[in-house]
């Protein structure tokens, strides 16, 4: 059921996973931590305590500011991405010399 | 071929210049017909990874539905193109973030948090993953 926090612990998990996602990059590895994230998100699911509710919640954020990536995943198209309002060739891609495999890798 | 384009190139803010006191619309003509045309002619389109290309909805449509029949909560007899993941598929807030996340790992794109939260159905992530240049 949708609540005044949800949205609130919604984004927070949304973050906490990209950053574990930084922190562990073999797949299995990430996986079983995803799945320990999820069990402390979990273990407060029932709570209707709007007080504890706030007290929770601003800890996990805290603990997310200070435990996150120095350096994080960025997708090359997205801001501060290596290609990211770069245009080669106009628009149109590299030329195919310029994509083409060297010889002397084959 | 490459002289004669670079030099219509060169000539071409002459051209505007003269034909300035004309009409907008009988200036497009000209500088189209002189300039661009053999521009064009030397560079035949070409295909490449960073190009910006938009899937087909059909195969978006098939490649989420695929997704979310392989999640482990998710009652794969349930899901339909415009199945809402709360309604209609009985996921909660977190599992919308799990499987908005599978998107991205399946169409290669990263969503940023604000446009993520805005997810809910179906037919919200077949209209954002249609519309999204690098989607793979």
């Amino acid at each position: 059921m949708p609540s005044a926090h949800s949205l609130r612990v919604a984004r927070l998990y949304r973050r906490a996973l990209k950053d574990l996602m930084d922190w562990t990059v073999y797949r299995d590895l990430f996986i079983h931590e995803a799945h320990k994230l999820r069990a402390r998100f979990d273990a407060h699911k029932h709570v209707t305590n709007a007080t504890l509710i706030e007290k929770l919640v601003s800890e996990g954020e805290k603990e997310y500011e200070e435990g996150k990536h120095p350096a994080p995943y960025k997708a090359p198209m997205n801001p501060g991405g290596s290609k990211y309002m770069r245009y080669p060739n106009n628009g149109k891609g590299h030329t195919p010399e310029v994509c083409a495999i060297p010889p002397w890798i084959q | 071929m490459l002289s004669r384009a670079l030099t219509a190139r060169r000539a071409l803010p002459v051209a505007g210049r003269a034909f300035s006191s004309l009409a907008r619309t009988q200036r497009f003509p000209a500088h189209q017909g002189v300039a661009i045309a053999p521009m064009i002619a030397l560079r035949p389109p070409v295909q490449c990874r960073f190009m910006a290309t938009f899937l087909d909805e059909a195969d978006v449509t098939e490649r989420i539905m695929g997704c979310l029949k392989n999640f482990q909560k998710v009652d794969p007899t349930k899901v339909t193109p415009t199945s809402h993941f709360l309604n209609d598929l009985g996921l909660d807030s977190l599992d919308t973030v799990e499987v908005v996340m599978a998107f991205e790992d399946e169409f290669a794109i990263e969503i940023p948090d604000s446009d993520a939260e805005k997810i809910h159905s179906c037919e919200e992530a077949i209209k954002y993953i249609a519309q999204h240049p690098h989607a793979k």
